[in-house]
């Protein structure tokens, strides 16, 4: 379908019919790429991955009633969270997408209380129940809140 | 030295080469934004000089519904500006300086051009978050490139004899991402009429972490990008090739 549409800016050389594929202009680089699917079906599972893809996908700006699309900085930086984060085996953690477009990463500890993690686009706001803690940290955090929040 | 792409080392690196094969050359920025797309073009026009002409781009026409079934439509053109020398890409999350197909003017033009249009648009503030900065080159050659790089494809130990060939790669050099595209089968038509021939099409990107939208770090970025994708081109083609195109050394 694509490769057929009248697309703004034609390539300034054109392919033989063989080599067609993989260079429309607009294919590249536009929500996640394979790696980082692969990262978010292994550690958030089926349901997270097709939860990300819906929310990079189909929540452009604007959504219900007139939320933002996903902080592309709050994005890079639950990436880099989950690269190092090791989650507990049944923690389970659930994405969900905020009105003001940030994410954030839920999960009960080991003992039933909540961890939150909300991550937007200049800052992570961490939530732990258990620790009564509350508090704003910047985005180059996550190596220490992957540290300090896996096993947890 | 790529760490992940291990290319031979070129320095000095040439200033010039004749003829340039650079047939297309793009600085671009994707970002999400409050202004809604049918401001946008009128926007951007009022930041830039009187010697841009704005037109209206194919996917312009096209209704929102239509358009939003379409992969990565924010960022995808759909209004230009031109000048004599270069064109102002705009989308409803994107905008991009290029320079006019086949007449790329040298770095220096460029980067003077890249930062008076940075500064302009950053000052306006329209945009809101920085998603991803590239930059992207394409080189044509009416030969086959793959017979004048140093870069082999082999099965089982030997080199296969294919009628066309298409080569992409992506590798991750620090916070950059670059995707290295060659095609031997391509058809552009240059100042010699339409030509068979190749491309070599390096695009060099940064993610949303790794820059900030200040024009100076926007400015610093799109030269470091540039001078990777420099080496990385001259890393890549052979003696033979560069003899050819009559180097010269600042």
């Amino acid at each position: 379908m694509s490769s057929k549409l009248p697309y703004a800016e034609p390539r300034v050389y054109k392919l033989d019919e063989d080599l067609l594929t993989n260079m429309d202009p607009g294919m590249w680089s536009t929500t996640l790429s394979a790696d980082e699917q692969d990262l978010l079906i292994r550690q958030l599972g089926d349901r997270g991955w097709g939860r990300m893809l819906l929310f990079t996908k189909y929540y452009t700006p604007g959504w219900g009633e007139g939320n933002r699309q996903i902080s592309p900085r709050g994005q890079a930086a639950m990436l880099r969270f989950l690269e190092q984060v090791s989650f507990r085996k049944d923690a389970n953690p659930s994405v969900f997408l905020s009105d003001d477009g940030e994410l954030q990463l839920a999960w009960n500890d080991t003992d039933g209380k909540a961890v939150q993690l909300l991550f937007g686009p200049n800052s992570i706001e961490v939530f732990h129940e258990a620790r009564m803690r509350e508090e704003s940290l910047p985005l180059n955090a996550y190596p220490e809140l992957a540290a300090e929040f896996s096993h947890v | 030295m790529f760490e992940n792409f291990p290319v031979k080392v070129v320095d000095p690196l040439p200033s010039r080469i004749d003829p340039c094969p650079i047939v297309q050359a793009v600085f671009e920025v994707r970002f999400t934004t409050k202004t809604p797309w049918a401001q946008l073009p009128g926007r951007v026009a009022g930041l830039l000089g009187d010697h841009y002409t704005g037109q209206e781009l194919p996917l312009f026409a096209l209704p929102d519904q239509f358009k939003q079934q379409i992969p990565g439509s924010v960022h995808l053109p759909q209004y230009q500006f031109h000048s004599d020398q270069f064109v102002v890409n705009v989308g409803p999350q994107m905008i991009g300086l290029g320079v006019q197909t086949m007449q790329y003017p040298g770095w220096n033009v460029v980067h003077e051009e890249l930062s008076t249009f940075l500064r302009s648009v950053i000052d306006d503030g329209f945009m809101e978050e920085g998603a991803r900065l590239g930059v992207r080159y394409s080189d044509f050659f009416e030969f086959n490139i793959f017979e004048h790089i140093d870069l082999e494809i082999a099965v089982n130990g030997a080199p296969i004899n294919d009628k066309d060939r298409q080569f992409t790669t992506v590798f991750q050099e620090g916070p950059m991402t670059i995707r290295l595209v060659l095609i031997n089968g391509a058809i552009m038509e240059n100042s010699h009429g339409p030509r068979r021939g190749s491309v070599l099409d390096i695009d060099v990107a940064f993610g949303p972490l790794d820059f900030e939208l200040h024009a100076e770090v926007l400015e610093q970025r799109f030269t470091e990008a540039h001078d990777v994708i420099k080496k990385l081109f001259f890393g890549l083609v052979n003696a033979d090739l560069l003899n050819d195109h009559k180097p010269e050394y600042a």
